[in-house]
């Protein structure tokens, strides 16, 4: 099949050719889903984030006027609904304890155990940062989005995501680090 | 030491793209630092670590949630289609393709137009009939969706509201439970259902204060978008004036005002 851009996709779901959300689902479920897994440490209520960001898609296709990209747009919403999401559950917010736990449903049960020792660790870590932190993270590290891509996203300059992701990063190996003893690589 | 690299450098020497000069002086920076080099050290092993965790796999139940929300939604549309559209699809079903049909089909309606000459003295009598049954299917519609939106299930409001949207006039009474469900319904759909509904009615004199006031009653960033649209498209100088202090509020949210922002400045 040729492959039809988000924004022509997502035109077309405007003009009510609903199937082609289906596309856009498709492309980014996933992505969505690492995303809100991070941020709400739960896989159920990610799960139920990704829907309701597809949900407002539809609801708000009036919104999209398909300047700039289309993921500033998706991600825009991301943000918005997890905002509310959060705004609802403030008092009900995820303990660390509950965390450890959560994000190793999507782990493979074949890793060697050292190896999942290490990702743990890394859980934990991610864990301690704060969420501004652990979005450039995500989305710079295990999306792979270039750094012009997340300013696009988040809405920022090049510099500041640059400067987000030094602080991310110096924190996280500091957390690692302590909890680790002293790392040795370079 | 004087250490003038700014922390872009870290960033882009972690991931390759530090090249020719630039890189050469960070890393001759890095072997006299010992402040730098210790960051970058510290830096380097979670970095590396960081890209090779493994995706989260969502459980199958999400994409079979995900394409039972849009057949549902499909289905919604269909209903929704316009009076238009709707008569369109279903002239399309019956008119003939075939010229010779098509011009008995002319030569009937030719007849038929001379029946109705004699029926011209009834007409009106009839007339009065179809005005009332419309009336009374109105006012069955009000009921219906002044009903629905009482309900408990989220998605009954929401059908409630889309039923709304076929009634002629709807009346003040409508409009104002419309208002009350932006102001206090706690589902964030059902609230950006009802904003979409009430901005049919943006011409009614009374709305824009109530919007205005329901904006600064919002919690949900998105139902806040949605208001100001609304507000925006209405291109009237009080909404303007009291956006503008919305967006100077310290606790409206970030992304509200940039939005905010850029829409003020498209209008301009
Ligand atoms: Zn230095």
């Amino acid at each position: 099949m040729k492959h039809i851009s988000d924004h022509d996709l997502m035109i077309s779901v405007k003009d009510g050719d609903l199937d082609k959300l289906g596309v856009l689902f498709e492309r980014y479920h996933q992505k969505l889903y690492t995303l809100f897994l991070w941020q709400t440490r739960n896989a159920i209520i990610s799960q139920d984030l990704v829907q309701e960001v597809f949900m407002r898609m539809l609801k708000s296709n009036k919104t999209y006027r398909g300047e700039g990209q289309f993921t500033t747009w998706m991600y825009c919403i991301a943000r918005s609904v997890r905002m509310d999401h959060y705004r609802k559950n403030r008092k009900k917010m995820t303990s660390l304890d509950q965390a450890k736990e959560i994000p190793m449903d999507g782990s493979d049960p074949e890793l060697q155990a050292e190896r999942q020792s290490e990702i743990d660790l890394l859980y934990r870590a991610m864990d301690q940062l704060s969420d501004e932190k652990r979005e450039v993270l995500v989305l710079s590290r295990l999306q792979n989005y270039k750094y012009e891509e997340i300013a696009g996203i988040l809405g920022c300059s090049v510099g500041t995501i640059k400067s987000r992701v030094f602080w991310a990063i110096r924190d996280l190996g500091k957390i690692v680090k302590s909890m680790n003893g002293i790392c040795h690589e370079m | 030491m004087k250490c003038e690299f700014p922390e872009s450098y870290f960033v882009d020497c972690l991931s390759g793209q530090l090249k020719g000069k630039d890189l050469r002086l960070f890393k001759k920076h890095l072997s006299e630092c010992g402040r730098c080099r210790e960051i970058y050290m510290e830096m380097k092993p979670a970095w590396q670590k960081i890209a090779s965790m493994p995706e989260p796999r969502p459980a199958p139940s999400m994409k079979t949630d995900f394409y039972r929300m849009l057949e549902k939604e499909k289905a919604c549309t269909g209903s929704r289609m316009s009076l238009r559209d709707r008569l369109n699809a279903w002239l399309q079903t019956w008119w003939p393709g075939e010229p010779v049909v098509q011009l008995a089909c002319f030569i009937g309606a030719v007849l038929l137009a001379g029946f109705f000459v004699s029926f011209v003295q009834t007409r009106s009598s009839m007339h009065h009939e179809m005005s009332h049954v419309q009336q009374d299917m109105q006012i069955l519609k009000r009921n219906v969706s002044m009903s629905l939106l009482q309900n408990q299930a989220a998605s009954d409001r929401l059908k409630g509201i889309a039923l709304i949207g076929q009634i002629a006039d709807p009346g003040t009474s409508l409009v104002e439970e419309l208002i009350d469900h932006i102001n206090h319904d706690p589902n964030t759909n059902v609230r950006l259902a009802a904003v979409d509904a009430v901005a049919l009615y943006s011409d009614l004199p009374e709305i824009r204060t109530k919007l205005t006031d329901a904006l600064n009653r919002q919690d949900s960033p998105s139902v806040q978008i949605a208001i100001i649209d609304i507000l925006i498209q209405m291109n009237e100088t009080r909404s303007l004036r009291s956006l503008k202090a919305f967006i100077e509020n310290r606790e409206t949210d970030p992304i509200v005002r940039e939005h905010t922002n850029r829409r003020l400045a498209e209008m301009m």
